[in-house]
């Protein structure tokens, strides 16, 4: 950091760490907030996308001449009719509309645009598809085989990929991510047990509230506007630009309010097809999804196999642990739900282990492709870890608590892909949780109820190599616009910018406003996603704010005749820290315009601009070490206690209350840290006892709210959240991200309090009542 | 999507009892509308032309009569929850309380008794308890009138004893003098479910304090709703102690429930005891003796 930057940087704080209420919060409470689904503008045609009823089959023929004759259709497009490419973040597989093959039941083959949403209805029964049905694979261990019974992408050599594990000879395996450390072969000799599990994390959805759409108008310039509910419109934009080979410069994303995205709208699902239709008819499109369609044609989490053994010693610490991920994939890439390959090490790097070993298969299986899902993979592979540490602690008869302490990263320690721990409070997090839950003490029997506690410990990263700009304009009168694309989708990241802003220049937030994104004006940023806004697009407003006062500080210095370096702002004035008579209106520094009728008007802004970078080491493809000492931005880090109660006649699962403990660097607003704590420890609770997605052959039975179950505000346990930790000397104010930290330990501090309850443990993922109740019986049964 | 051709709003029973027999058929009466566009939207009312809208016909009341409590076919759940009239009386209460545990506030505000009954799904709560109450219908169609008991109006999944152009205008819950009380308990997957399984149960209590008779209904069991006979039968004459409670709770469970996603068959059948039991015990304990 700059000496210059330092000194605004010292408390007393001016916004920094004040509970003010969200920029955004009377739009929405009131309802007068505007989402995409609200739009409408005119001669607007209604999409809508024909979608395949097989899980694996050649398509014959696609004929859609009765559906064109329907009165009000305009267009039906089919995979003919837009470019031939394929797209994806690492794997390019995924066409716009299927050609040849169908890969799950769902997957888009003809799309319609019509005058209206019924009639687009209508011409969908019109459009007849013949199928060759293939063999379709649903269990990734068969698609794990050297020789399945189908090969689903049987042309992914032609594919432009960046694949490891070409080498293994799996015709379905896609992506691959290993880590070797040490010899854990070596490792299993000099221990004093083995123990060894294997654990099955279910497909869920993200379950945002707002279903996925967008709308798309072919301007008069040829240019495209895509109004659309996503995380990332500047990778939208370059996905668009692939997909339908139209040049970025005329491809411009807005983005209104986003209701909810959880990794689900990173990479667009609709896109490219409403780009397509506008195109095609020359009249804006709008495709809203059904709920139905959310639930069977987005992205899901994707299910994990995930096997342990570890080598322990006697006094609990891990010599030696060999882990292996099986990742059922879907029919495609999933736009980044493939990069959970690689990021599901964040689920097991929280533990120091000399001799380590780890293999992850993303395998094509004939189901929705999986994609990113709050926690990025970490979630799933946290899960198998922090049940397999309790198990251990049975085992050798220790403290659960004492065995993760004995193998926790600390401070400086180099974790297993070869990275040194920065902020790293993982110990005190664990002992906080302890504390807070009341570790120890347990309730007695109530009737059929019994009690029991459970911790468990986690971290996430924010990746990187990755970077975000920010401009800010200061007006005459004294206000501030932030400009960027920074996407609040519930976040609160907005309001979180405007308290950096306001901090840096000291602005009272109501003089603050900040942009949505508009890629044509607003600068990059890398997306809401991996809990990095706060961090990386806080850090480009720090830093541009900073641009913009130097500015006025240097201009001020000419006028007052001071050293710039005695200069500071404050609520629309900059003064002399050292003679404070030293001092003027900012807006005196604006520049007088022409005259015009005798009235000067104040001419000119004072801009200030940023990009902030953070750079990071690859790791490398033979052993998944980091080249550098440094991996990501940062480690969210986090432990979850639970208490429970268990009703052993019926299964049922009470949580009595989860105690979340986080290390965020600085606090920059408790109100929001608070709810962000909460909203991810709730969302990590209900798809722990009660989320799940059944199919049945080919498709998905319960695509609808009343089959799938969700935690209302009725199962809602207390949740107490604390933090610790101090100032993270990167980030702004040093804040670190803390969006998805607690999805990742929160299902095992669960699943390791019904153990502690009646001594039956769910390996798999949800854990039902009727899980518990068949395996209490069980255990009645052979006791 | 669904889209009736037609929606009317009589202001009269005797104005919906004409438009049934002009359309016996493709006519279907709505009321908190919370049910018709689920069944339509899974192609089940494709033949429903016009929906007439019963809820300005005065079928809104709830009032006690000489042969019990009335009540409308539109009183909403939400009104039978705060119902005086019902929660007076350990009895009859269950109807109230099986309402407060329908969820959520949005659709109790608008369903109603009736739909509750008409919708014809085995899972729904508020039939399980009015039939344990030994509730009656009453029907009432243009040229004509005719009650039934409640258990001879719900056929089977969907299918009820209603003609055509009939319309259910009342539910009526007979009056018991005797000592009585009655409870309902459900077990659904999160706090605000429909019910994987639903019991309600009513018991009467003789000068000696023996259990008179006992009436035990199950929902969310099978196509339809379930009386369990054997349990009603171990439980007559009975003192209503534990170990009988516990057979006859037993015996409830004496038969293959249906299973469905959210419960095995297995599963439902090591519940029913539970639920049975403590639904028994509960009546149990209401009685004012």
């Amino acid at each position: 950091m700059l000496k210059e930057e330092q000194r605004y940087e010292t408390e007393p704080y001016y916004l920094v760490g004040k509970p003010v209420t969200r920029l955004d919060g009377r739009e929405k409470v009131t309802g007068s907030a505007i989402y995409t689904h609200d739009l409408k503008v005119p001669n607007m045609l209604y999409g809508k996308i024909k979608r395949s009823t097989k899980p694996h089959a050649e398509i014959v023929s696609i004929d859609t001449s009765r559906a064109l004759k329907l009165k009000g259709v305009r267009a039906v497009i089919t995979g003919r009719d837009v470019p031939n490419t394929r797209r994806g973040v690492l794997v390019k597989d995924t066409p716009v509309l299927a050609v040849d093959r169908v890969r799950y039941v769902a997957e888009p083959v003809a799309a319609v645009a019509a005058e209206t949403p019924e009639i687009a209805e209508e011409a969908l029964d019109l459009i007849d598809v013949e199928y060759r049905e293939l063999p379709a694979i649903f269990d990734p261990e068969e698609a794990m085989k050297k020789e399945p019974i189908v090969v689903i992408h049987p042309d992914f050599k032609s594919y432009t990929v960046k694949y490891l594990g070409a080498e293994l000879g799996i015709p379905n395996l896609h992506a691959y991510f290993k880590v070797r450390k040490g010899d854990v072969e070596k490792g299993f000799e000099k221990c004093d047990q083995i123990v060894e599990n294997s654990f099955r994390i279910n497909m869920v959805h993200a379950f945002h509230l707002e279903p996925i759409v967008s709308m798309a108008r072919v301007e008069p310039n040829g240019g495209i506007t895509i109004w659309e509910s996503t995380q990332h419109p500047y990778m939208l934009r370059n996905e668009i630009s692939e997909a339908l080979q139209i040049p970025l410069d005329k491809i411009n994303v807005i983005v209104p309010h986003v209701g909810g995205g959880f990794g689900n709208k990173l990479v667009s699902v609709v896109a490219p097809i409403t780009v397509a239709l506008a195109k095609q008819t020359r009249r804006p499109v709008k495709i809203a999804f059904s709920r139905r369609e959310v639930f069977e044609a987005s992205y899901v989490r994707q299910p994990f196999t995930v096997h342990i053994k570890d080598g322990v010693t006697r006094d609990g610490r891990i010599v030696a642990r060999k882990m292996t991920s099986i990742i059922s994939g879907g029919g495609y890439s999933g736009g980044m739900g493939v990069n959970e390959t690689k990021t599901s090490n964040c689920g097991f790097s929280h533990y120091k282990v000399d001799n380590f070993h780890y293999d992850a298969y993303r395998v094509y299986t004939n189901r929705v492709p999986g994609g990113p899902y709050r926690g990025f993979g970490a979630g799933q592979v946290n899960w198998a870890v922090e049940s397999q540490m309790d198990m251990i602690a049975e085992r050798l008869g220790l403290d659960p608590v004492e065995v993760r302490l004995r193998n926790l990263v600390e401070e400086g320690d180099k974790n297993v892909i070869g990275e040194t721990m920065r902020s790293a409070e993982h110990k005190n997090m664990l002992r906080k949780a302890k504390e807070l839950i009341g570790w120890g003490q347990k309730r007695s029997p109530d009737g059929p109820w019994r009690f029991g506690k459970g911790v468990a410990s986690g971290h996430k990263w924010s990746f990187a190599p990755t970077a975000s700009s920010a401009m800010v304009k200061y007006s005459f009168g004294g206000f501030l616009d932030a400009f960027v694309s920074t996407i609040d989708m519930g976040t609160g990241a907005q309001t979180i910018l405007a308290q950096i802003a306001g901090e840096v220049l000291r602005i009272p937030l109501e003089k603050i406003r900040v942009s949505m994104p508009n890629t044509n004006f607003t600068p990059f940023s890398d997306g809401g996603f991996s809990s990095r806004q706060t961090y990386n697009d806080g850090n480009a407003v720090r830093l541009a704010a900073l641009d913009l006062k130097k500015q006025i500080v240097e201009r001020a210095a000419g006028v007052l005749g001071v050293d710039r370096m005695e200069l500071d702002v404050r609520e629309e004035k900059v003064y002399s820290a050292k003679d404070p008579k030293k001092a003027m209106k900012i807006d005196d520094l604006f520049m007088k315009g022409v005259s015009r009728g005798g009235a000067f008007a104040p001419v000119r802004d004072f801009i200030g601009a940023a990009t902030w970078f953070q750079e990071s080491g690859p790791l490398r493809a033979e052993d998944g070490q980091c080249t550098t000492d440094r991996a990501c931005s940062f480690y969210d880090v986090v432990s979850t206690a639970a208490e429970v109660a268990v009703n052993i006649e019926t299964g049922q699962i009470k949580i009595l209350k989860i105690a979340v403990s986080v290390d965020p660097g600085t606090v920059l607003n408790p109100l929001l840290f608070e709810g962000q704590v909460q909203g991810s420890a709730f969302m990590a609770f209900s798809n722990t006892l009660f989320e799940d997605l059944v199919f049945e052959d080919g498709g998905l039975v319960n695509a609808e709210l009343a089959d799938y179950k969700i935690a209302g505000s009725k199962d809602a346990p207390e949740i107490v959240v604390s933090w610790g930790g101090s100032p993270f000397s990167d980030g702004p104010f040093g804040a670190k991200g803390i969006g998805e930290g607690p999805m990742l330990p929160t299902p095992a501090a669960i699943g390791n309090a019904v153990y502690d309850a009646i001594g039956v443990r769910i390996p798999d993922l949800p854990v039902t009542a009727e899980k518990v109740l068949v395996a209490l019986k069980e255990k009645r049964g052979s006791g | 999507m669904y889209r009736p051709e037609d929606i009317l709003v009589p202001k009269n029973v005797d104005e919906v009892l004409s438009i049934l027999a002009e359309h016996p058929d493709t006519a279907r009466v709505m009321a908190g509308n919370t049910m018709i566009f689920e069944i339509a939207s899974r192609g089940l009312a494709v033949d429903v032309k016009t929906l007439v809208d019963i809820t300005q016909v005065g079928l809104g009341n709830v009032e006690e009569q000489k042969d019990g409590i009335h009540i409308g076919a539109t009183v909403t759940l939400t009104e039978l929850a705060q119902s005086k009239l019902l929660l007076g009386n350990p009895r009859h209460s269950v109807v109230a309380e099986t309402a407060q545990e329908i969820t959520p506030t949005q659709i109790r505000n608008v369903a109603t008794v009736g739909g509750e009954i008409c919708a014809g799904m085995p899972f729904f709560d508020l039939p399980t308890s009015l039939l344990a109450l030994n509730a009656k219908v009453k029907l009432r169609k243009k040229n004509g009138q005719r009650e039934l008991l409640l258990k001879d109006f719900i056929l089977d999944f969907l299918t009820l004893a209603l003609e055509p152009g009939e319309l259910l205008t009342e539910v009526v819950v007979p009056r018991v003098d005797k000592a009585s009380g009655a409870a309902f308990m459900k077990l659904g997957r999160t706090a605000s479910d429909l019910a994987l399984v639903n019991v309600a149960a009513a018991v009467q209590i003789d000068a000696s304090g023996r259990c008179e008779s006992a009436n035990v209904w199950l929902g969310g069991v099978g196509s339809t709703f379930r009386e369990c006979a054997e349990t009603q039968k171990i439980l007559a004459g009975s003192k209503l102690d534990q170990e009988t409670v516990g057979k006859a709770a037993k015996a409830a469970a004496d038969f293959e429930p249906a299973s469905s996603i959210h419960g095995s068959s297995e599963y439902k059948k090591m519940v029913i005891p539970v639920l049975v039991r403590d639904c028994v015990q509960k009546a149990e304990s209401k009685v004012r003796r």
